[in-house]
């Protein structure tokens, strides 16, 4: 409720005055020195057999160009309250795993010994199983909406969600032919390694929490994962996402609700003041040395959902890299011209008469999927329609 | 040869008449403050405070303008004074007629009678027009008053002098006007109903009432007994002149009380205001210790105390949303507002449950001689009131303003988010007083403000403030005066959402509170003055509630538990003069909170950290069964110690309680921020103040000069652990965090009143530091250290000037410098959950910018007859003259996948304004 009272109202209402009078310019305020290490710990302790994932990284000065210093080479074993421990896999990037069946029915706690001699432990997780749950999408205003609808229980209150994003893409323009610049001559592409389809990835940014205590019978009904604007790509030929749910407890939730507020609501006239975001882990020789990030147990739950873009019809794209994507003719005499010399891409021959007496061109950036970030593999876990 | 003779004879002449002067001493040496008067305002009073006649030219004098303070001195001094390099002479014969003349004296050689007979009848005839309305008055302060009944009370050597002091022109009361006598240290003040009463030796008295912004009266009195003296003074002429934002002149040094600033009506118009609408809640923030947040917020911080710590009375009405626009305007129609009163230390015993300060505002109850009005005409806001008689008996006055902002909105882009918003506000005021007969009189006083906003077609936002209450006074002798107050005010906010059909809802939040005062004032004897009686104030709370809308929303229909509370105070003060140097004023207030059913309260273990999970049961009340009770005692004491006419010394402690709790974890106040009543888990806020002050006048009172230095601590702040979800939040306590404050600070002040060029300048250093509680058992912020609170601006420098260029042009400048608030800034980025994020320092570890602004604003007047249809005046000017971008905030917040910071401004450059006022 008051997320939804501030959410609403605030900014727009600090909007309307700084319409009026307000400006915001960019500033850099002049910081301290960060004087010591903030280790910053993420992930999940998944019990009843699913992979657990944890990731060690160093906050940065505000100022550096990177934000993610991963922390390599550290020991992390997670204690069961039975006396059982699991020693996690590192992958020497700071990402540390382990495929354990992890009982569900246990307390546990999570040690974490750097390489530098420090050492972390948390406190006492008591793994939490999330309900079911599932995703469905409106097409509203020309937007599309992912939901996730849940029912809580007395055990399982408070959630937390993550997506992962997977979408095929495709170029205006599909180069068929390679200009082969020693030979001069035109060479087919297999139909196999055409560049004009990716696939492209993306996963959730946003904090997405809620307390299906706020609800009738504890139903979460329709809770926003994520808006798809309209003329987005994702949704161009067959999109996909996987929902995880996540049941986490009180402290849990305010750590992540901090987090969230910290990165949404910071700034507007009437923003709550910047939450001290605590941490379930302290440092073993300094309880007062700052930690990030809070480490919650159980089980979760997944679900996928695929949206074809004839589910969404009209569905019409637009990309501003594809803004002037051109198709041109060149006659044979001027391939060595416009392919060896001016690196045009290829697509097709132009055959208005036999024989054919040039070619249809393109750029590379309209013709190769690739240069966009997008993949050509398709991912093992995708099905097609 | 007869040249000579004639030299000697008129050489015999002054002799003589020098020789007459010394031997009456008493009668021709004048004394007085004859300050920014005219020459003809000056003769007249010199001629009503001695047996001199004044004969002049009015051409030749209409220039002049007199600032003399004279004390037993001979007319020539004064005159020698008045006409240095003026061009002007003067001549006194020997029937004590004073010639004046242009370019030489006037010559005395010829027989003065022949000359003079003349002279006197040209001049009555210039004069009369003019002296006629004013010759009752001139009959009044010359005749003698025979007061009292000599038969009454043989034995007592001192009688009890009485009376009322009205303006002349308006009937309007005249407050803290100054009495005195001449010879007798005996002074007195006018209370806010123009009251006073003088204690004094029978016998003959020349008493003199002065006021500043109007010049002085003076009444020959012989006493004889109690009795009762009416006065008129005149203050339209001066009104319009050198007035400024001040304290009573000279009340400065004479008054116990410290930390007090009164604001005139007349001074609060010249202060340049944001889109030409004058503020009462700006023209605050130009008084030193004052401070706020950032532009628009509603809140004021009064010497480092929060927000929610500051009581604020309209006509004895507490309004809990003081603003309109969310901070851009004050709730206060500056048409109805009589007197503004901030008390920041020194709190009357009659005043109490709040921590930090009195904000009392005074409106008007109507003229009894005329109906009249007037209105102003701005860009975003219009406003017209009108007052007067209704009968003999009963005067009214009523005053509304509204906006049109919505037309601004019509000038968006068609795909400007905020095309849709709207925003606009009204506020009425009717006010009513009904004398019922010498002693007795009913006010009544009703008070509505509405703001109403929509941002997007679906959200609707709105508050009010309604207040309603009755006063009746009764004099019940000469010297017990009781006042009895009962009223009822609410605030209210809802909120209205239909943006999305499975979350629509209503949420409401409503503060009702109905109050009984009684106030009795009691004139013991010349050396004490009484206040005592009982507050009796009952809370009636709703702290918020949400109502799904339509048949589609989910929400639940949430309501948290009604709070009623009864806060009952007992009070009596002292205001004791031990000697004219020596004052005390001092008193006891005895306050008694009893929280009541219905209500369910949570239980938790003695000494054990408030969570859901410790939370071991709860105990349900009943309707009007007693859940808990506060009590305890608060000291008001003050002293003044004059150590000359012009120097005084004070000091004061005072110590409050504070039921009322605002919850809020955001800097600014926040128009969604709801209030909470104290409870078992909730002990009430209490403060301390102590502070000192050294207070020096010069040049006869023009100009003020003060240091005032204080500290103040306070527990029982409520702060609230990280995360808290404050509205709909029935377990509350779980998410306090028990803090405690101090405060201190010194505050430098340099006021000139009066002259061409007026104003002020203030310095001030304070600081304002919190702490976690050592016992709170949670979260402790900043690790329990000490951290500065958001409004702790250390160094804060106001300047406020005024220049008449003419009667009619004045113009004003503001300049306010002072550090920038504290912040929490982020220190360290990390990725955490798909993004980068931002770790922040400790509590208030940084500062914003620091702040500087200039405004500057003109008032013209139009001409200044007497007898005119409608008075009609311009105001115009610009605020943030400089166009600085003073920063409200600064924030970081990602973008393009890198974190940004940013400055934040409401004000971001000069606005102009222009409003037109009109009277009638």
């Amino acid at each position: 409720m008051d997320a939804v009272i501030k959410k609403i109202h605030l900014p727009v209402i600090l909007g309307a005055l700084l319409l009026f009078f307000g400006c915001r310019e960019p500033f850099s305020p002049e910081l301290n020195d960060l004087n010591e290490q903030i280790l910053v710990v993420e992930g999940f302790i998944e019990v009843g057999g699913r992979t657990t994932n944890i990731k060690l990284s160093l906050a940065s000065s505000l100022y550096t160009d990177t934000s993610d210093f991963p922390v390599p080479g550290a020991n992390i074993t997670i204690f069961a309250e039975n006396g059982e421990s699991w020693e996690l896999d590192t992958d020497n990037l700071g990402a540390y795993a382990t495929d354990a069946f992890l009982p569900e029915n246990e307390t546990y706690t999570l040690t974490i010994d750097l390489s530098n001699g420090q050492s972390y432990v948390s406190d006492k997780i008591k793994p939490i199983e999330s309900p079911d749950f599932d995703i469905s999408f409106t097409k509203e205003d020309g937007d599309v909406q992912v939901y996730s609808n849940t029912t809580g229980n007395d055990e399982a209150e408070y959630f937390l969600w993550q997506y992962e994003e997977t979408w095929l893409y495709r170029t205006p323009n599909t180069s068929f032919f390679n200009y082969d610049k020693v030979t001069k001559e035109m060479v087919a592409i297999p139909l196999d390694q055409l560049t004009n389809r990716c696939y492209n990835f993306d996963q959730s940014r946003r904090v997405i929490l809620e307390a299906s205590s706020r609800f009738e019978n504890n139903r979460i009904f329709q809770k926003e994962l994520l808006t798809i604007d309209s003329l987005s790509e994702k949704l161009g030929i067959r999109y996909r996402i996987k929902a995880r749910q996540y049941a986490i407890d009180r402290e849990a939730y305010i750590f992540w609700e901090g987090i969230r507020r910290n990165s949404d609501d910071i700034g507007d006239i009437f923003s709550p003041l910047p939450s001290a975001v605590s941490s379930n882990i302290h440092a073993v020789a300094d309880p007062d040395e700052p930690v990030i990030g809070y480490i919650s147990a159980g089980k979760s739950n997944e679900r996928i959902l695929y949206i074809n873009t004839n589910e969404v019809v009209p569905w019409r794209t637009s990309i501003n890299d594809y803004f002037g994507c051109v198709i041109d003719t060149a006659a044979t005499v001027d391939y060595e011209e416009i392919f060896g010399l001016l690196n045009f891409t290829p697509l097709y021959e132009f055959c208005e008469n036999l024989p054919c007496e040039g070619f249809f061109y393109s750029t590379e950036a309209c013709t190769d999927c690739r240069l966009r970030g997008g993949v050509l593999q398709k991912p093992e876990y995708w099905k097609d329609e | 040869m007869i040249k000579k003779l004639l030299r000697l004879s008129s050489l015999l002449f002054i002799v003589v008449v020098q020789l007459s002067v010394a031997q009456t001493p008493n009668q021709d040496r004048i004394s007085g403050i004859f300050a920014g008067l005219s020459f003809n305002q000056f003769a007249r009073m010199i001629e009503s405070k001695s047996d001199y006649k004044l004969f002049f030219k009015p051409a030749d004098v209409d220039t002049l303008t007199i600032n003399i303070n004279a004390y037993e001195s001979p007319i020539e001094d004064i005159l020698d004074e008045v006409f240095t390099s003026t061009g002007l002479f003067y001549a006194i014969d020997n029937e004590k007629r004073i010639f004046i003349s242009k370019g030489s004296a006037l010559d005395m050689r010829l027989p003065a009678n022949f000359f003079a007979v003349q002279k006197e009848e040209k001049d009555l005839n210039l004069l009369a027009n003019s002296q006629q309305e004013t010759e009752d008055r001139t009959f009044a302060k010359n005749r003698l008053w025979e007061i009292g009944n000599r038969s009454a009370s043989p034995r007592e050597t001192d009688a009890i002098l009485e009376g009322k002091i009205i303006s002349a022109e308006s009937e309007e009361p005249i407050i803290g006007a100054l009495i005195y006598t001449t010879g007798q240290n005996a002074k007195s003040i006018s209370d806010e109903f123009g009251n006073y009463s003088i204690t004094l030796p029978k016998g003959r008295h020349t008493l003199i009432f002065q006021n500043f912004g109007a010049y002085q009266e003076q009444r020959q009195v012989n006493l004889l007994g109690d009795g009762q003296l009416n006065v008129e003074m005149d203050d339209n002429i001066i009104s319009l002149t050198e007035v400024t934002v001040t304290s009573e002149k000279s009340a400065n040094i004479e008054r116990p009380e410290m930390g007090l600033a009164s604001i005139t009506v007349q001074s609060l118009k010249k202060l340049p205001a944001v889109l030409g609408e004058v503020d009462v809640l700006r023209a605050i923030l130009t008084l030193p210790g004052v401070k706020t947040v950032g532009e628009a917020s509603a809140g004021f911080n009064v010497r480092g105390g929060a927000a929610d710590q500051n009581l604020i009375l309209f006509n004895g009405a507490t309004i809990y949303n003081p603003t309109h626009l969310f901070g851009l305007f004050s709730a206060f129609n500056p048409d109805m507002v009589e007197s503004v009163d901030l008390y920041k230390a020194g709190v009357p015993v009659q005043f109490g449950g709040r921590l930090s300060s009195v904000l009392d505002i005074k409106s008007k109850y109507g003229s009894t001689e005329e109906i009249k009005g007037g209105g102003g005409i701005g860009l975003m806001t219009s406003r017209l009131y009108l007052e007067g008689p209704i009968s003999d008996k009963t005067t009214f006055a009523v005053g509304g303003r509204s906006t049109y902002s919505n037309w601004l909105f019509g000038f968006l882009d068609e795909d400007s988010e905020f095309r849709d918003s709207r925003a606009s506000f009204h506020d009425l005021n009717l006010n009513m007083k009904h004398q019922i007969n010498e002693n007795n009189e009913v006010t009544i006083s009703t008070y509505w403000s509405k703001d109403s906003f929509r941002f997007d077609k679906d959200t609707v936002f709105n508050y009010q403030n309604r207040n309603i209450s009755a006063t009746w006074t009764h004099y019940f002798s000469d010297r017990l005066e009781g006042k009895f107050h009962l009223g009822h005010d609410q605030y209210t906010f809802d909120i209205q959402s239909q943006q999305d059909p499975l979350n629509a809802f209503t949420f409401g939040f409503g503060m009702d509170q109905s109050s009984w005062k009684n106030h009795f004032t009691y004139d013991l004897n010349d050396k004490h003055q009484l206040n005592f009686g009982m507050n009796a104030i009952y809370y009636n709370l709703n702290p918020g509630k949400q109502v799904p809308q339509g048949s589609e929303s989910i929400l639940l229909n949430e309501r948290v538990t009604r709070e009623n509370a009864l806060e009952t105070s007992f009070f009596l003060g002292d205001d004791y003069e031990f000697n004219p140097k020596l004052m005390f004023s001092y008193g006891l207030r005895y306050v008694i909170y009893n929280y009541l059913g219905p209500n369910t309260v949570n239980e938790y273990p003695a000494n054990s950290i408030k969570t859901e999970d410790t939370k071991t049961g709860e105990t349900t009340y009943a309707s009007g069964d007693l859940i808990n009770t506060y009590q305890g005692p608060e000291v008001r004491f003050s002293a003044r110690y004059a150590l000359d006419n012009f120097t005084s010394i004070k000091a004061g402690y005072n110590s409050m309680r504070q039921h009322l709790h605002m919850l809020t974890n955001t800097s600014a106040i926040a128009p969604t921020d709801t209030w909470k009543l104290s409870d078992p888990h909730l002990a009430p806020q209490m403060g301390q103040q102590w502070a000192i002050g050294f207070f020096k006048n010069y040049q006869s009172n023009i100009i003020e000069t003060s240091i005032e230095v204080y500290y103040r601590k306070m527990k029982n702040l409520v702060d609230f652990r990280s995360g808290a979800s404050l509205i709909l939040n029935d377990n509350i306590e779980q998410d306090v965090l028990n803090t405690q404050g101090k405060a201190y600070g010194v505050e430098l002040m340099a006021k000139k009143t009066e002259g061409k060029l007026n104003g002020w300048v203030s310095y001030t250093y304070s600081r304002s530091l919190l702490m976690t509680n050592p016992d709170e058992l949670g979260e402790k912020v900043n690790r329990g250290k000490l951290y500065p609170s958001n409004f702790d601006q250390p160094h804060d420098i106001m300047l406020a000037g005024n220049f008449e260029f003419t009667k009619r042009i004045n113009t004003s400048v503001n300049a306010n410098y002072s550090t920038g608030r504290p912040i929490t800034l982020p220190i360290a980025k990390f990725y955490y959950n798909g993004s980068e994020r931002v770790f922040y320092s400790d509590r208030n570890d940084y500062r914003i910018p620091d702040y500087f602004r200039v405004d500057l604003s003109f008032n013209i007047e139009g001409n200044h007859k007497v007898k005119k249809l409608a008075h009609a005046s311009w105001s115009l000017g610009v605020y943030n003259l400089l166009g600085r971008a003073n920063p409200y905030s600064v924030y970081f917040s990602p973008e393009n996948g890198t974190i940004q910071g940013y400055k934040l401004s409401i004000f971001a450059r000069p606005i102009p304004f222009i409003t037109y006022n009109f009277k009638f």
